[in-house]
């Protein structure tokens, strides 16, 4: 293993981790993966929001490193950010380093989630670094005695522009030192503020300070290579599961047979011949073994005898979207009503109806939840791949009992994240393994584990009416979801803290309906939350993938009872103008010809068809995608051939890294629409590897086109959730098109299929 | 049971349960962060390495029937500062999101490549069809392999 360099650490021993803030500008979250103890200690570097030094500083050598408490989830966030960073501060893009989610060294930025990294995580970091600019170009024009505006700067070297000798570096001006320069509080905002806000207008605040506007950008907009790669193919990155700190033991977890059961007994002599065990941890219903080998731990986890009795009993899975409906109601959410629904669909001359359902899916990361705890003598140092880290410092105090004080999150990337993931909740595991065992402990979920009791994103049923006047025209729209909150997982409420009781119960309702991307005389939009089947936490766009495929492919119904081509329907109703320019770029790049669907298919064994669908993803994010399908007849499998996709997400940073973000999204999205949902029997989900869970496999790829429409003068945003939104309901157009049979139900299984062909 | 190996072209001992497996051994007593706990089940491709030229799982292969083997994880079969060229050609298409399949993807490519030096996206979609990537980096590592047999043949 590569010992971790003299510059990262500048003392050894028991407080190894004084960071050298006012010495070195190189540190990093590292220290998990060298042989010094991690003892955390109080840090010399601010974290205030409103304080410069706590967000960037500059070393001797000229190098800037950034503070940020935003993570990167393998979507090149490290990369965008130091393009943003670069640019505002005029330093070279290799110059700048990022420090990712440390709650010792980095500031509270909130949740890295809802594609929000990009819009409201690097908002700070861009104002952090004009500030720094701002102060380096003042402190240079003292040193020369003329004023800023005499000054030029460029790749962190200020010049007098008519007098070229004259010129300094920024290392020369602040190498080593701090700022001690206060930021405008009400535009760093801390935490509140970089979760609620918009984007952010130019000027800054009200301290005259200046974001760079698209004109003065050099990196944004470059396709840089991401940072991250190079390490990753060559298996030298730092992921969560490779910590290792020293006397650390392995852990696994042995969940209930049943969502609810109670721990009877354990019979300890089941294990008796296992080596190496170090002891059985149980609290409550929590139950773990920790071992010195790991494949030990997985052996004692596999032969542990353990009684437990009572737990939940699911509903049948064959009839889960109607108990969906039937279930306790939590609350119902009134999004939208506009007009009067009722009485519009009373005088329709006609009205169309339909049901669509989408199942309990999975994130399905591929490395399963891991993470490495060290609590000890009342102190805590969790090692996590969570998406929250201030979050996770809090509850996991609270769970632990111990100061806030005294507990350390340090965030290590974990394997892919689709939304949030079991990060926190392995975090929670390892934490209280960790307290029992008094030695650090690593945790790592089986597949099982993680199959079948990750967050997971619920089951939604949906029901969509739309009444026509005589004109064939769409006057009331009418649509109610039934579904579980989508983050009744959320880190107060991990899995370790509800089995050994006493957990907060999170109880935030989330994924409710959307307004329609459309215009109409009258709108009722319902959200009803009925109480929780399995725990859920968000899984790439929560909600909104799930009503775009009721409303989209439903919409399509409609126009294809108009016998008007889907384009042309859309664009009546579509009122916005971005909507219209994203509809068009994809409409242009996939050649679609005007006709109404379904297609004049000859009774041929394969049949193939074409789809479109719109969805949206926050204000200012827009995508359109045709699907291209060919249907099997016989085998009822569906194949899909060409996705032609446009997006626009505000000003581009990086075309290259967005085009990968798209095309990951779509084939996510392809893969939850074709294949995945979560089988369960009447104790506990069955569904408990890749043969019970497929996705989607090399073989099922298809061609992608991407338009990425770039909007110059709109914040920059991030497209992970959007590009997926319009995927299922493109498909789905796409296989009525081919066919004229309309599927309602997710995944489009080559058995659902072919039974609902058998129909026609 | 004391066990040797050879492991990234040096010889390595290790005292061991014969039926632990592979995986564990290259991980937690030689540190290799290559070879990857994805699913213990030989399903997914992120613990495979090659032994003998050929992908292995190595979640599922004990170590002592890995012993007579020569063994590379991802990090032997080139380094950040010289990558084989395969790795240069994902590092060139940008073809990792959180790369935690990178051991199946690159390796198994490897194998593949040795074998059909000069194959078409069809082929490599099917020698590529029981490693699985969650992040759907596929377009862009069907390229990187295509790119990386151009350059092949190229030399």
């Amino acid at each position: 293993m590569k010992p971790i360099s003299r510059r990262q650490f500048v003392r050894k021993g028991r407080d190894a981790l004084i960071v050298g803030f006012s010495l070195h500008s190189g540190i990093s979250p590292a220290i998990a993966w060298s042989q010094i103890p991690p003892a955390p200690t109080p840090s010399a570097k601010p974290v205030v929001p409103g304080e410069l030094d706590s967000w960037l500083s500059i070393g001797r050598d000229g190098k800037v490193t950034v503070y940020t408490g935003r993570i990167d989830m393998g979507t090149g966030i490290e990369t965008a950010f130091g393009q943003l960073i670069a640019d505002e501060l005029d330093v070279p893009f290799e110059s700048v380093k990022l420090v990712m989610g440390d709650t010792e060294l980095t500031p509270d930025q909130g949740k890295s989630t809802a594609s929000s990294n990009v819009s409201l995580g690097a908002q700070p970091l861009r104002v952090a670094a004009a500030e720094a600019r701002r102060t380096l170009l003042k402190m240079a024009a003292d040193r020369f005695r003329v004023s800023v505006d005499e000054l030029d700067v460029a790749d962190g070297i200020v010049r007098v522009r008519k007098v070229p000798s004259k010129r300094i570096s920024y290392a020369e001006l602040i190498g080593g030192r701090r700022f001690r320069t206060r930021l405008d509080q009400g535009t760093v905002g801390g935490v509140s503020q970089a979760l609620t806000a918009g984007v952010t207008a130019q000027p800054v605040g009200s301290s005259g300070l200046q974001l760079k506007g698209p004109g003065e950008l050099r990196l944004v907009g470059k396709s840089i290579p991401r940072v991250d790669v190079p390490a990753k193919v060559t298996g030298s990155f730092r992921y969560v599961h490779n910590v290792r700190v020293p006397m650390m033991l392995h852990a696994r977890v042995i969940r209930p047979p049943k969502i609810g059961s109670t721990l009877v007994s354990i019979d300890e002599s089941s294990l008796s011949g296992v080596a190496g065990l170090v002891k059985i941890v149980r609290k409550g219903n929590f139950l773990g073994v920790v071992a010195e080998r790991e494949e030990q731990a997985i052996e004692a986890a596999r032969l542990l005898k353990v009684e437990w009795t009572g737990g939940r009993t699911l509903p049948d899975y064959e009839y889960l979207h109607q108990s969906v409906r039937g279930d306790k109601l939590v609350k119902t959410d009134v999004v939208m009503n506009s007009g009067n629904v009722d009485s519009a669909l009373a005088g329709a001359t006609k009205v169309l109806e339909a049901t669509y359902t989408y199942p309990v899916q999975l994130h399905a990361m591929l490395g399963p939840s891991c993470a490495v705890a060290d609590v000890r003598d009342g102190r805590a140092t969790i090692w996590s791949g969570s998406q929250w880290i201030q979050g996770d410092r809090r509850n996991l105090a609270k769970m632990l009992g111990i100061p806030l004080e005294s507990v350390r999150i340090i965030w290590a990337e974990a394997s892919g994240s689709y939304g949030r993931l079991g990060c926190d909740d392995a975090a929670a595991d390892a934490a209280l393994l960790s307290q029992s065992a008094g030695r650090p402990v690593r945790v790592q979920w089986m597949r099982h584990d993680e199959h079948g009791w990750e967050p997971m994103s619920p089951a939604m049923t949906m029901d969509v009416r739309a009444g026509l006047d005589r004109q064939g025209r769409i006057t009331a729209f009418d649509f109610q979801q039934w579904s579980q909150s989508h983050s009744r997982g959320e880190s107060g409420n991990s899995l370790a803290w509800r089995l050994a009781g006493g957990n907060p119960d999170w109880d935030r309702l989330s994924g409710g309906p959307y307004p329609p991307s459309y215009e109409f005389p009258n709108t009722r939009m319902l959200g009803h939350f009925v109480e929780e089947l399995f725990r859920s936490i968000y899984l790439r766009a929560p909600g909104r993938i799930q009503g775009n495929f009721a409303i989209e492919s439903f919409f399509d119904e409609v126009a294809a009872d108009q016998q008007t081509d889907p384009v042309e329907f859309r664009r009546h109703y579509l009122k916005d103008a971005m909507a219209l320019q994203v509809l068009d770029a994809a409409v242009q790049k996939a050649g679609w010809q005007s006709r109404p669907s379904p297609r004049p298919n000859a009774a041929q064994p394969v049949v193939s068809g074409r789809g479109i669908s719109f969805g949206e993803h926050g204000p200012e994010k827009r995508a359109t995608v045709v699907a291209e399908v060919e249907v099997d007849r016989t085998s009822g499998r569906v194949r899909i051939s060409k996705i032609v996709i446009a997006v626009a997400c505000g000003r581009i940073i990086n075309p290259q890294g967005l085009r990968h973000q798209v095309q990951g999204a779509v084939l996510q999205g392809i893969s939850r629409t074709l294949f995945e949902a979560v089988k369960f029997d009447r104790s506990h989900v069955t569904s408990l590897d890749w043969r019970s869970y497929p996705v989607l496999t090399f073989p099922d790829v298809p061609e992608i086109e991407t338009a990425l429409v770039d909007q110059p003068a709109v914040e920059p945003s991030g497209a992970g959730e959007l590009a997926t939104v319009p995927v299922a309901a493109a498909v789905c157009n796409a296989i009525f098109d081919a066919t004229g049979v309309r599927l309602r139900q997710i995944p489009f299984t080559p058995e659902r299929v072919k039974s609902a062909l058998g129909k026609t | 049971m004391r066990i040797q190996l050879r492991v990234n072209g040096r010889a390595a001992a290790v005292d061991v349960d014969p039926a632990t497996p592979l995986l564990y051994v290259l991980r937690n007593d030689l540190r290799l962060n290559g070879p990857r706990f994805g699913c213990g089940l030989g399903q997914c491709g992120a613990c495979t390495v090659l032994a003998g030229g050929e992908t292995l799982r190595s979640c599922v292969t004990p170590v002592s029937a890995a012993a007579t083997k020569e063994i590379v994880t991802l990090e032997g079969l080139g380094t950040l500062q010289r990558p084989h060229p395969i790795q240069e050609a994902f590092i060139k298409e940008q073809a990792a999101q959180c790369g935690y399949c990178m051991s199946g993807v690159i390796l198994t490519a490897k194998a593949f490549l040795d074998k059909s030096p000069n194959p078409t996206d069809e082929q490599i979609r099917r020698a590529l069809a029981n490693v699985l990537c969650r992040c759907g980096t596929h377009l862009e590592i069907i390229r990187a392999v295509k790119h990386a047999a151009q350059g092949r043949a190229r030399i």
